[in-house]
């Protein structure tokens, strides 16, 4: 064989190397970047979820305590607040906020045994925990998939590759303070 | 001598390299119970009668037989201050409670010392069992029951109401005396399968040791002892013939469930 066919193939493997280890990669991008996505909207599902328990909540409440006022306003400007949208940043703060007054809305019941009693005060409680707990798991995996993703965009050679095509970076959801308690409900 | 002594430092440094690799995405930051043979019902706190704790995990069984759904008793001390809601689906999770394909688990974890349990629910089970009804199964058949520290009961009772509601779900009658379980509930079975992942490190390093210096004759020495005291081992387990042995299908759970206190 030639001088010059030799290297011509070996050029060429070369080149058949780069390329698919450029397509193995960013395939992989895209897988994980795709589980980063799918964990948001699992968040977004869980907020809705809560966002649609509220209003019954707030009614049940409103039937044995009418005159708390202050606590019925304060979720309803929370969930306005929520619906407008904003940066991830924003909407973590916000949804924190609901949280919050939900806590105080259940922590009500205390005032008014005949409430703290009533079956359907209770099983909505339940329900709204299990939906707090539902987005604190949610944005726990949401987390490590962001990080995992952020990880590999990070590590060369890959960075290349992410740059190229344009990956970015992914926000994590910090803990602020008291958001670590899920709304308790004691019987 | 000195290249065995070379030979010996570099395949130590390249255990102690992998060992730090692999190291650290084995520990976990919450120390998690590893369940145990019999795994649908984990008794770490002791407060379950044996008689119902045989009955548990027969029911379990017939459960997992027929429907492939896993329901899962853990009882613990104490949480050591992690909170119930994460300890809960950290576990679920670890021990992949139901099947990967329908995630149909359950968790009932009871934490004597700190006075709370939970009824957590895999994805699949969610509609079966909603967070108003696990709380409500908590209210009326567990909580009354543990005010009394009368742990079994109430287990027992909220246990027979969650199969309850996972045989309605995939539309099966329930008859509680339908199957009468041969295997015998051996408390060997309620040792944890523990696997140290320090030791095996330790092990390995002195294998080495022992094929750089000694030609690996002491580790031949071991083996051959270990596989005549094999037999004798094996047998034992055969005779309890389905004694134990159950593992998690891999399901998850989304945080799904209730919380209570007493």
């Amino acid at each position: 064989m030639k001088k010059g066919t030799i290297a011509i193939v070996v050029v060429v493997a070369i080149l058949l190397i780069l390329v698919f280890s450029v397509v193995g990669k960013y395939n992989q991008l895209v897988t994980l970047n795709e589980n980063v996505e799918a964990s948001l909207s699992q968040i977004d599902n869980q907020l809705q979820r809560r966002n649609d328990l509220i209003p019954n909540l707030v009614e049940t409440v409103k039937g044995y305590a009418s005159h708390e006022e202050e606590i019925f306003t304060s979720i309803a400007d929370a969930r306005a607040r929520l619906i407008g949208g904003g940066s991830m940043e924003d909407m973590a703060q916000a949804s924190d906020e609901l949280s919050g007054s939900l806590s105080r809305l259940l922590a009500i019941s205390e005032s008014y045994p005949e409430l703290k009693a009533n079956e359907n005060f209770i099983n909505l409680s339940t329900e709204l925990a299990g939906t707090e707990n539902r987005i604190a798991v949610a944005r726990r995996d949401y987390n490590n998939t962001a990080r995992e993703y952020n990880t590999l965009i990070r590590r060369f050679p890959t960075v290349i590759i992410a740059n190229m095509f344009g990956f970015e970076r992914y926000d994590y959801f910090e803990a602020s303070q008291g958001a670590a308690e899920v709304p308790g409900v004691q019987f | 001598m000195r290249r065995k002594i070379l030979k010996f430092i570099n395949i130590t440094f390249v255990v102690i390299v992998l060992a730090i690799i692999i190291l650290p995405s084995v520990a976990l930051s919450i120390e998690l119970p590893k369940p145990t043979n019999n795994f649908f019902v984990n008794d770490f706190a002791s407060v379950i009668d044996s008689e119902y704790k045989q009955q548990i995990q027969n029911e379990a069984v017939l459960l997992y037989e027929k429907t492939g759904a896993q329901v899962v008793i853990v009882t613990i001390n104490s949480l050591d201050g992690e909170s119930l809601e994460e300890y809960a689906n950290l576990l679920f999770r670890e021990w992949g409670i139901g099947s990967s394909e329908k995630d149909n688990g359950v968790l009932m974890l009871v934490s004597v010392g700190d006075r709370l349990s939970r009824i957590e629910v895999g994805y699949g089970l969610e509609g079966a069992l909603p967070d108003g009804k696990t709380g409500r199964i908590q209210d009326n058949y567990m909580i009354p029951s543990f005010k009394n520290n009368d742990y079994s009961t109430g287990i027992i009772n909220g246990f027979y109401a969650i199969i309850n509601e996972v045989y309605t779900e995939y539309g099966i009658e329930y008859e509680a005396s339908d199957y009468i379980y041969v295997g015998e509930y051996s408390d060997e079975n309620e040792e944890e399968r523990s696997i140290n992942s320090i030791a095996v490190i330790f092990f390995v390093i002195l294998i080495i040791i022992d094929l750089i210096f000694f030609r690996g004759r002491l580790t031949r020495i071991l083996l051959l002892t270990a596989s005549r005291g094999n037999r004798g081992y094996g047998s034992h387990r055969g005779g309890r013939g389905g004694g134990g042995g159950f593992s998690g299908g891999g399901g998850s759970s989304g945080g799904g469930g209730s919380s209570r206190g007493w």
